[in-house]
């Protein structure tokens, strides 16, 4: 064997890695094949120098989602924000701002409500939108019409429903991606059987919380969930 | 000179792996039965098979699946020497012949070709037949 059998190790490429490869067999005295594509030698080399390059791609992808600056994947920069407690902003519904008028109602009802999560549709470009009111609102009487100006948000309202799970920490994640967290109301109801139930608010300030206090948190997890 | 030792010009690894029973070492394949092994290897290589180098190969496999006539013979006879030519430098074809051996369901590829710097003729049989 000879004396000069340094590997260079500082390439990622598959031709650099692979003619790094040919230059250490090259200092070797067994073999002497490596130039030629069809030698056993060539598929064990180009064997070895795309493990390597695999190897070299993982670790650089690992390196890279490991810091917010170089991260690529939201998943990631998600994590390193949660680390400096930073709390990634939701995707959010587009807003309009509308005046509804109300027509054939009756003259003696002197208001109604629109309740929360009215649909709104409408199509632009063959493509169909739905608006949702995200707040109940009243609509009163004024001078026998009906009229009020409000603002509606894009997006489907749905429902989930989990079971209480006692365990501390627990979480429970939404199965849908892009939630608009805005939106977010939790209320939990007391048992099967019993319908009475309590409205959680978001914690905004971890001062004003204690161990009995109805609140919930919201982190984004994976997935954009 | 009677039993003199053929000097090494090219050395490779045998295919099978098999080490010396005496030695330990794995064994090797030197000169023509390394040239021999290598176009062999080339002869079964597909396109797209080798990383990074799509090129290298005679997809040689898939013409078992073509309609067997003097065209789809002569195709293979091309694609045989094409690649020889362009990856295996040591080896000048003299002849390449595919046959049909029907009765093995199978086609026969008989190349010769010259060593580099070698008189003596090298003949390769390689059987091509389905897998399943």
């Amino acid at each position: 064997m000879a004396a000069n059998t340094y590997l260079q190790v500082t390439e990622l490429d598959f031709e650099d890695i692979r003619s790094n490869l040919k230059s250490y067999l090259a200092s070797q005295t067994q073999f002497t094949d490596y130039d030629f594509e069809g030698s056993n030698m060539a598929v064990l080399l180009d064997l070895l120098a795309y493990n390597t390059h695999y190897n070299a791609f993982y670790g650089n992808m690992i390196a890279n989602e490991m810091f917010l600056d170089t991260a690529q994947q939201r998943d990631s920069v998600v994590s390193r924000a949660k680390e400096l407690g930073y709390n990634t902003r939701s995707a959010r519904g587009a807003t309009a701002n509308v005046q509804i008028t109300f027509t054939g109602v009756s003259n003696n009802i002197s208001q109604f409500t629109l309740p929360k999560n009215s649909k709104f549709t409408t199509t632009i470009d063959d493509i169909a939108y739905t608006f949702v009111t995200p707040e109940e609102q009243t609509i009163r009487n004024g001078s026998n019409t009906f009229v009020k100006s409000i603002s509606i948000t894009e997006g489907e309202p749905l429902t989930q429903r989990f079971t209480v799970n006692t365990n501390n920490p627990v979480r429970y994640v939404l199965p849908n991606k892009n939630i608009d967290t805005r939106s977010i109301t939790v209320v939990v109801q007391e048992s099967a059987s019993n319908l009475a139930n309590t409205a959680y608010t978001r914690a905004t300030n971890i001062r004003a919380v204690t161990s009995t206090s109805p609140v919930y948190y919201v982190q984004e997890c994976a997935d954009v969930q | 000179m009677a039993g003199a030792k053929e000097k090494v010009v090219f050395s490779d690894l045998d295919s099978l792996f098999i080490p010396n029973p005496i030695t330990r070492q794995l064994s090797r394949n030197t000169n023509r039965e390394a040239v021999k092994e290598s176009v062999r290897n080339l002869i079964l290589t597909n396109y797209f098979e080798r990383p990074f180098k799509s090129d290298i190969g005679c997809s040689i496999r898939y013409y078992l699946f073509e309609l067997w006539n003097q065209a789809t013979k002569q195709t293979m006879e091309n694609a045989i020497r094409e690649v020889i030519s362009n990856y295996e430098p040591r080896a000048e074809v003299i002849d390449v012949l595919v046959e049909d051996n029907s009765e093995l369901n199978a086609v026969t590829v008989t190349v010769a070709f010259s060593v580099r710097n070698d008189i003596n003729p090298v003949i390769l049989n390689v059987i091509l037949e389905r897998v399943r």
